[in-house]
């Protein structure tokens, strides 16, 4: 288990950013204005915001050292803006909408080499719908991430008081465990709120179709009942009946930090291999490229 | 905690309106209440003593009107309490004019008069009925049970209400 922990913590993803023009200083249509990034799959994009701003201070509309706080950046794909809020791994999986045994021959087509997800910066005083504005910097981004832990810890034990009884020390290194990535500071405290006979099981399913869309489902264990842990083909057939109609179908895949999840695996087992950083489990669900149906 | 089909029955015989009045608080401050069956949407009009410019030096902008949502968490199998503000900027294609954005103050506890030591505030995103997202100020719901008790279950809303909503509506939103 602890092998495919570190994988899943290690993974990573190579962004490309462009600078769109909303943001930039003059117009530079001809040559645009780009940097490239590898960030982990399991964070927020927005931990990342601070040095791509950097790289990108010659060119922006305004001064980032100066507080600007009517004006809003934030990342789009394809002209949908991406939730920050979620880990940046999951929105790349959900998003593209690509199985990931398909992305090198779609990838090859495409001229490029090594897998990059081409993202655009945006700048501007309405932040689109949805979006949660960014007000209050690292310490906002903290306190929203301690929230999802609670809501996890109350999902897996009934209650928060887990999290509720981690003082500030405790907190802090968790915090650091996520930002310096340090697996074995964040398991410590992650398996202090994950019970081996969880209540419930924190996931979020995330979906591309016909919009960008997610559901947080009600997944019970019942420990005294023979079938009483559900699978995840069992999770995703009571939420979206209509994809997931049988185990073996080709065409549609539940995707979970990049790798292509057996349907018929535990989803507590899942849990405890593939949790993210914010304490719940991000499905994805993609489909085949050769899909007419929902492509 | 408090059964959503409880919860469901105690929002529909709650009244906010009288509520509202039994606290002293001004009616023509409550623009407008209107509920479902897991949902109640409320409209109040703000005063702007309690509510600074939010960037005096860029556009002058007014709170406009605050909207409340009580809605029903089945995490936490508590009532919610979701915020937003609104203020109204003059409007970029014609000055004379006046447009309503949603308005991020620095610091919410201070604008809302809200105590930062009682309860939780955070810009959350939502997902609503309709499919659309959107951002509200959320009241973390985690302790709700021990602030509000299981003493008289049948009154646990208005009681909810109390706490949650009526005890930081600041002075100036009183009559």
């Amino acid at each position: 288990m602890d092998e495919i922990r570190e994988l899943v913590w290690n993974g990573g993803l190579n962004l490309q950013i462009s600078l769109h023009p909303s943001a930039m200083v003059v117009n530079h249509l001809k040559d645009p204005i780009i940097t490239n990034i590898r960030v982990p799959r399991d964070c927020y994009i927005v931990f990342y915001m601070k040095v791509i701003l950097k790289r990108f201070r010659n060119y922006l509309n305004l001064n980032i050292n100066e507080s600007n706080k009517d004006c809003f950046f934030w990342f789009e794909y394809e002209n949908v803006p991406l939730y920050w809020n979620f880990p940046i791994g999951a929105l790349y999986d959900t998003m593209t909408n690509i199985m990931p045994n398909d992305r090198e021959e779609i990838l090859l087509d495409r001229n490029d080499h090594l897998n990059i997800w081409k993202l655009e910066l945006h700048c501007g005083t309405k932040i689109p719908n949805g979006l949660i504005p960014i007000i209050d910097e690292e310490e906002q981004i903290r306190r929203y991430w301690m929230h999802q832990w609670k809501q996890a810890c109350y999902i897996l034990n009934g209650s928060s008081k887990k999290v509720m009884s981690f003082s500030m020390k405790d907190w802090q290194k968790f915090w650091d465990s996520v930002k310096k990535r340090n697996l074995s500071d964040f398991n410590d405290l992650a398996m202090k709120v994950r019970p081996s006979h969880p209540r419930n099981v924190p996931v979020i399913i995330h979906l591309n179709y016909p919009n960008l869309q997610k559901k947080l489902p009600f997944i019970k264990i019942d420990h005294d009942a023979d079938n009483g842990h559900p699978t995840v083909f069992n999770v995703l057939n009571s939420e979206y009946p209509e994809i997931f109609k049988s185990k073996n179908s080709s065409e549609v895949q539940c995707v979970c930090n990049g790798v292509i999840i057996p349907l018929e695996i535990l989803i507590f087992e899942l849990y405890k291999r593939f949790l993210n950083f914010d304490g719940f489990l991000h499905l994805s669900i993609c489909f085949s490229s050769n899909n007419n149906q929902f492509n | 905690m408090l059964e959503q089909a409880e919860y469901r029955r105690q929002l529909k015989a709650l009244s906010f309106e009288t509520i509202w009045e039994q606290n002293g608080l001004d009616r023509d401050r409550l623009l407008q209440v209107c509920s479902n069956n897991d949902c109640m949407s409320i409209k109040i009009k703000p005063t702007n003593s309690r509510f600074p410019h939010p960037s005096p030096n860029r556009h002058r902008a007014n709170l406009s009107h605050i909207d409340i949502k009580i809605t029903y968490s089945r995490i936490y199998n508590e009532p919610v309490l979701y915020l937003r503000l609104w203020k109204s900027v003059p409007c970029s294609m014609s000055p004379d004019l006046e447009e309503l954005s949603p308005y991020y103050p620095s610091d919410v506890y201070e604008s809302l008069a809200i105590d930062k030591s009682q309860f939780t505030v955070e810009l959350q995103h939502v997902e609503c009925d309709a499919g659309a997202n959107e951002v509200w100020y959320c009241v973390h719901p985690c302790d709700t049970q021990d602030r509000i008790g299981m003493l008289h279950r049948e009154q646990y809303l208005s009681r909810w209400v109390s706490v949650y909503l009526l005890s930081w509506l600041p002075p100036a939103h009183r009559s």
